[in-house]
């Protein structure tokens, strides 16, 4: 039954599109399009979307096998320090060659990224695992809490709604950075040990706890609006009718229709969060060293803007491809799953 | 109407409360001692006791709280900070003209690209000025405003020299002894952080005004009017506009509130002494009235603002009931 | 940023950089570096315009221009072109600019046979302030009392004078300091007991002649007189900072500018390099980007290309007495043993550890006592301050074998976050380290919560990296302070090494009641005994000051104390 009203309810404004009754597959040459079904051919057609997956698909390929195949290809790691890659007190040029511990000569691709001689290349490749661990992570946990949140507020209005909203201006106006100082000096250090068998680097658990704290209101206020519209929407009414508890209706009736916006919404917020790493790595409370972040070559990067320009160019590329990746995928799943939608 | 403008005061204060109590108390779970701070390296546990009466710093956090609030409440004083000594409110305001500069400044500079791009590209969507506007759009978000800073600022800043790399001036005038004060000074030295500002932010206005545009005029009434035989310009400007321009407000409220809370990066990229630096500092010397002073400041701008556009919502649209 | 560049970041006394009688030019130290074997900082008086404006900025900041409470090494720099006081150091680079010289005092003060009491003659209206108001006996009496007063709550002013009778309790002003009396033209100071650098304490900044009317104020005054060549004309907070000649000025200082204009306060380094580089801007203490300094010394240092041709060197690298090492951690287990820690020194690459940190940074080396610090001559080197050769490590394993200890050891490093220049270092040092057999785990702190979190007894960390800037000119300032067993609180230590042997502490405690040579030369060779026995740090380097001149500036003489000096600068004609 419930079922049933899930596929004939649709969300939002997309009637008309889609299949507006319950006719299910027989048999026959004429079969309705599921909802999801439709979305999925939808998607397919707009070619940007799909390519933006597609980079995103590469994107997390290459951080996670193409680095490692890198290091082995060119023979040395991202955080192996190489004195031979210090040219007159600046880091080795793009496409140097260098001598390394053993004597070999080995190339640096885009250079060295310090004073050290650690290789950008590399750590760019290592960085994209970093930012993304840090970006993805961070977006599902703020999402869950402002799913959690910003459908209570909706759905049960009055005083937990504003509850809800006091609290997002309690965040917006909250010092960001005394927060980071004190989660990494207090409990920073028992975070870091979570390494989810050595798959986060240190530190990756702090980032994302603030970053989750400081970005759950924009999904919860999204889901907030969804909900007030959705709660006066007869299917909820009809639920009621049944005898469905608060609890069922948001669970079974609600949630379906929010996975749309859920699902748009996360890609734009892992873009954001991306941005948001970096800024954090700017202030001074990123990822501790030696490991990189595409936050920590930026901001490290600065030091050598008069002498190494390049080396701002890389990180900072890389940042802006990616986001600009799950933006566009974030756009066209919107496109898809609700062409009318307004997000 | 009065009765919902009392509540939202009355958690206003609610609000403010909470966050300025929940920043002491987050200051000092971290394992640094400021009276030690002030007093120095050398100094002998002697006399950072004496330093820590004399900061307050001895007394129970409950009672250093009571403390603040009494000095705010009765002589609307901020404190003085533990570093520079000087008053907090002397330092906000000499921060706030930069920050306000930057962001009123630049929320014009976004909302003047903003809104023609967003109501073009609605009109004409799939349009090549569509697709180009969404593609800048885009970039715009996805760049890190940070790196967008250094790379204009190396550019225009250091190689092209045609503005300069950082710093700012006084709109009013050099004081004895500065070289750059005045409006052309002012507004050199503006254009590049209002111009980054004002990307990320136009990047996503754009983006709402087209999409509430495109669901306006998708809407019944606009149809209607047509059919009655209206201008288009008439029909955009009464029924469209309005209409799509409502969230808008909202969320531009919003933003700038935040933003007066300090524009972090800008201010760090272009060396602005204003909020968001002044923010920045007082975490790293672990000052907590500065620290306090700032965050009074923000919970002020986002309470302020947020009431503003609540009210001013209320007050467009009449179906939206107070209370 | 630098370590102790972020030390400034911090606090207001932490950010405090004192130099007094600190190191001359290179002339003293190593000499095993192209760096530390150019010519003294400063040049020959030049053709030169009388008078002219400087334009000046500054990376960082001053903290106060009230001689109560600055500390900075930026304020004390301003203050050294306007104040005038009893002694002062002279206008010299090298050696003789660490020799005290009176200055309103007629002479040096005469001295009681007990060591407590000294007696200065300050002849009346000998300086002036720019006010016209003459400066007398009283006039010093008013400014050391002013800085005991607890309502001034100088709490380094303080520091340095609580040996003076009465000021421990003194209520402050108007009341007069028991131990201050003013007789004429005759100002005395009873001490409590015998202090043999008081006179170096009495020639700091907190001592600068301040007018008679100067109001106690706790915030610090935003205008103050001065009497000397320069004064204090207009000062914006945090913006800008003017000195103007002062017209009342009769000493023998050399003031050929009419004004010098710090017209930014907090300039981006690049921007102010760039100012610097095309004439915008004539002098920037602290402007140095670490990326250029090695372009910067290319072209424009002792032998630069920009040099050879115009004879005008514009770039200087001096010597300041400020100490970057590893503090080992005796009271853990991974340390205990002499021999361990004796290997760490024979291991690590002091000069690559430098080099993040930008060319010119400092002066490797493996002294305690900095070069520029007296006493250092009297203390040998004992470990490779060059790059490790193969013996070198060769040794150090054989120490590690014979220690005992279980290798692969893992110890914990304290450092500092959000410098790269230091995790690049900690990178450097994990490198070393393997190589014997240590596996060094760093845990990056907030540089406050950093050396606090050291200071706490039973600490779980085996390595602080840290560094320490010299209060004034002496060995018990790094000895004592640092290393002595008595020194050892339950928290906000400085003696990171928990390092409490009883024969140091008794040596050392000894050492502090001499004086003269006898001193320096007893601290010197404790330090050598320790290092070579029972090291309880791993020292790599000293840093330098780097600065970089305009093409227009000339007469520069890098003074020992207070670096480069503005009160002799002049624009070349």
């Amino acid at each position: 039954m419930a079922s049933h009203q899930e596929r004939t309810a649709l969300p939002g404004a997309a009637v008309g599109v889609g299949t507006t009754g319950a006719i299910e597959a027989d048999a026959g040459d004429v079969r309705a399009r599921g909802y999801w079904e439709q979305a999925w051919r939808r998607f397919r057609r707009d070619r940007i979307a799909v390519l933006s997956g597609i980079v995103i698909i590469l994107i997390v390929l290459v951080a996670f096998i193409g680095a490692p195949i890198a290091v082995h290809v060119l023979g040395h790691g991202p955080n192996d320090i190489n004195e031979n890659a210090i040219i007159n007190y600046q880091p080795a040029g793009p496409w140097s060659h260098v001598q390394d511990a053993n004597g070999n000569s080995t190339l640096y691709v885009l250079g060295a990224s310090d004073l050290v001689g650690r290789d950008e290349f590399l750590r760019v490749l290592y960085g994209a695992q970093v930012s993304l661990e840090v970006a993805v992570t961070a977006t599902i946990v703020g999402l869950l809490i402002g799913v959690i949140m910003g459908t209570l507020a909706g759905f049960y209005g009055g005083l937990t709604d504003t509850l809800v909203s006091r609290m997002t201006e309690i965040v917006m106006a909250f010092p960001l950075l005394l927060f980071a100082i004190a989660l990494a000096s207090t409990v920073g250090d028992r975070l870091n040990s979570y390494t989810f068998f050595g798959l986060f680097a240190p530190g990756v658990v702090t980032l994302v706890m603030v970053i989750s704290v400081f970005s759950w209101y924009y999904p919860a206020r999204i889901v907030r609006a969804q909900v007030l519209s959705l709660r006066e929407k007869e299917f909820v009414e009809a639920a009621r009718m049944v005898g469905g508890s608060n609890y069922r209706i948001m669970r079974s009736h609600l949630l379906p229709h929010l996975v749309g916006t859920i699902i748009v919404y996360g890609t734009l917020l892992v873009a954001t969060n991306i941005l948001f790493e970096a800024a954090l790595s700017y202030l001074g409370v990123g990822l501790p060293p030696p490991n990189a972040s595409w936050g920590n070559l930026l901001s490290d990067a600065v030091n050598y803007y008069t002498t190494q320009p390049w080396l701002m160019v890389w990180p900072g590329l890389a940042i802006l491809i990616t986001a600009l990746a799950f933006n566009l995928l974030g756009d066209g799943l919107r496109d898809a799953i609700d062409p009318r939608s307004t997000l | 109407m009065v009765r919902y403008v009392i509540r939202r005061l009355l958690w206003a204060v609610v609000l403010f409360i909470a966050v300025t109590l929940v920043t002491y108390i987050i200051f000092f779970l971290i394992p640094v001692d400021p009276a030690r701070l002030a007093a120095g390296k050398s100094a002998t546990p002697a006399e950072v006791k004496a330093v820590a009466h004399r900061l307050y710093l001895d007394r129970p956090i409950y009672q250093q709280y009571l403390h603040f609030l009494g000095q705010l409440v009765l002589h609307g004083s901020l404190g003085y900070s533990f570093n520079d000594r000087q008053s907090v409110n002397s330092s906000i305001f000499a921060a706030a003209p930069v920050t306000i500069s930057l962001v009123l400044g630049g929320a014009v500079v976004w909302m003047l690209i903003a809104i023609p791009v967003g109501i073009l590209s609605a009109l004409r969507p799939r349009s090549i000025l569509d697709r180009c506007a969404m593609v800048g759009v885009l970039g715009g978000i996805s760049a890190h405003p940070v790196w967008i800073g250094l790379v204009a600022s190396y550019i225009f800043g250091y190689r092209l020299g045609v503005l300069p790399i950082q710093g700012y001036c006084n709109l009013r005038g050099a004081a004895a002894g500065q070289i750059c004060g005045g409006p052309i000074d002012w507004f050199t030295h503006m254009l590049m952080p209002w111009i980054v500002f004002a990307v990320l932010y136009s990047a996503f206005y754009v983006r709402m005004i087209r999409a509430n545009v495109m669901e306006t005029l998708n809407e019944d009434y606009v149809r209607t009017a047509r059919a009655k035989g209206a201008p288009e310009s008439l029909v955009l400007r009464r029924h469209v506009l309005r209409n799509a321009m409502l969230p808008v407000v909202t969320m531009l409220g919003m933003d700038i509130a935040i933003a007066l809370g300090g524009a972090v990066l800008i201010e760090t990229v272009f060396g602005l002494p204003g909020l968001g630096y002044l923010a920045i500092q007082s975490v790293q010397q672990f000052d907590l009235p500065k620290i306090i002073g700032v965050t009074v400041f923000a919970s002020v701008m986002v309470i302020l603002f947020n009431l503003l556009v609540d009210l001013l919502y209320a007050w467009i649209d009449p179906r939206i009931r107070l209370g | 940023m630098r370590r102790p560049g972020l030390w400034l970041a911090v606090g207001a006394l932490t950010a405090g950089i004192v130099l007094l009688g600190a190191a001359g030019c290179g002339s003293s130290s190593g000499g095993n570096n192209s760096v530390a074997s150019q010519a003294p900082g400063g040049q020959s008086v030049v053709p030169h315009v009388n008078g002219g404006t400087l334009k000046a900025a500054f990376h960082g900041d001053i903290d106060f221009i009230d001689p109560a409470l600055a500390y900075y090494q930026s304020s004390w720099q301003v203050e050294y072109a306007t104040c005038v006081k009893l002694l002062n150091y002279p206008d010299k680079s090298g050696d003789a600019g660490k020799v005290l010289t009176p200055e309103a005092a007629s002479a040096l003060p005469t001295v009681s046979s007990d060591g407590k009491t000294y007696t200065f003659t300050v002849p009346a209206g000998k300086y002036k302030f720019n006010t016209g108001e003459p400066v007398t006996a009283a006039t010093f009496q008013h400014a050391i009392e002013r800085d005991l007063s607890p309502k001034q709550a100088s709490y380094f002013g303080a520091t340095f004078l609580t040996d003076i009778q009465g000021a421990t309790g003194y209520k402050g002003l108007p009341a007069h300091v028991s131990g201050i009396t003013v007789s004429g033209d005759k100002l005395t100071f009873k001490l409590t007991q015998p202090d043999a650098g008081f006179l170096a304490k009495i020639a700091t900044p907190f001592a600068c002649a301040i007018p008679k009317n100067t109001p106690v104020n706790s915030k610090g005054v935003q205008s103050i007189a001065g009497a000397g060549p320069y004064y204090i004309a207009n000062w914006v907070q945090h913006r800008s900072l003017l000195l103007k000649r002062n017209p009342n000025y009769n000493g023998p200082r050399p003031h050929y500018l009419n004004e010098i204009d710090f017209t930014q306060m907090t300039l981006d380094k690049n921007q102010g390099t760039l100012e610097l580089k095309n004439g915008q801007l004539d002098y920037c203490p602290d402007c140095v980007a670490f990326s250029q300094s090695f372009q910067l010394n290319q072209e424009f240092g002792p032998d630069g290309s920009s040099t050879k041709q115009t004879g005008n060197q514009r770039f200087f690298v001096t010597p300041a007495a400020i100490i970057s090492y590893f503090a080992l951690n005796t009271a853990r287990p991974a340390f205990k043993n002499p021999l361990v820690r004796e290997a760490v020194n024979w291991a690590i690459d002091r000069p690559a550890i430098e080099k993040p940190y930008g060319y010119g940074y400092g002066t490797p080396g493996d002294k305690i006592l900095p070069p520029a610090l007296p006493g250092s001559q009297f203390e040998k080197s004992v470990y490779p301050i060059t790059s490790p050769t193969a013996q070198d490590i060769s040794k150090a394993k054989a120490l590690m074998k014979q220690s005992g200890v279980k290798t692969p050891m893992t110890v914990i490093e304290y450092t500092t976050a959000g410098d790269p220049s230091v995790a690049e270092g900690d990178a450097v040092l994990t490198a070393n380290l393997a190589k014997i057999g240590i596996k060094v785990k760093q845990k990056a702190f907030t540089r406050a919560v950093q050396f606090q979190a050291e200071g706490v007894k039973g600490v779980a960390m085996d390595i602080a990296n840290e560094g320490w800037i010299e209060d004034y000119p002496d060995p018990y300032d790094f000895m004592n302070i640092l290393l002595s067993g008595d020194n050892i609180p339950k928290t906000g230590g400085n003696n990171f090494s928990y390092f409490n042997v009883p024969k140091y502490n008794q040596q050392m405690d000894h050492a502090n009641t001499l004086s003269g040579n006898a001193r320096y030369q007893a601290y010197g060779s404790i330090a050598t005994d320790m290092m070579k026995n029972n090291p309880p740090w791993a020292p790599w380097l000293y840093t330098n000051n780097l600065d970089f001149f305009g093409p227009n500036v000339g007469c520069t003489v890098d003074t020992p104390s207070y670096i480069m000096d503005l009160a002799t600068m002049c624009l070349r004609k």
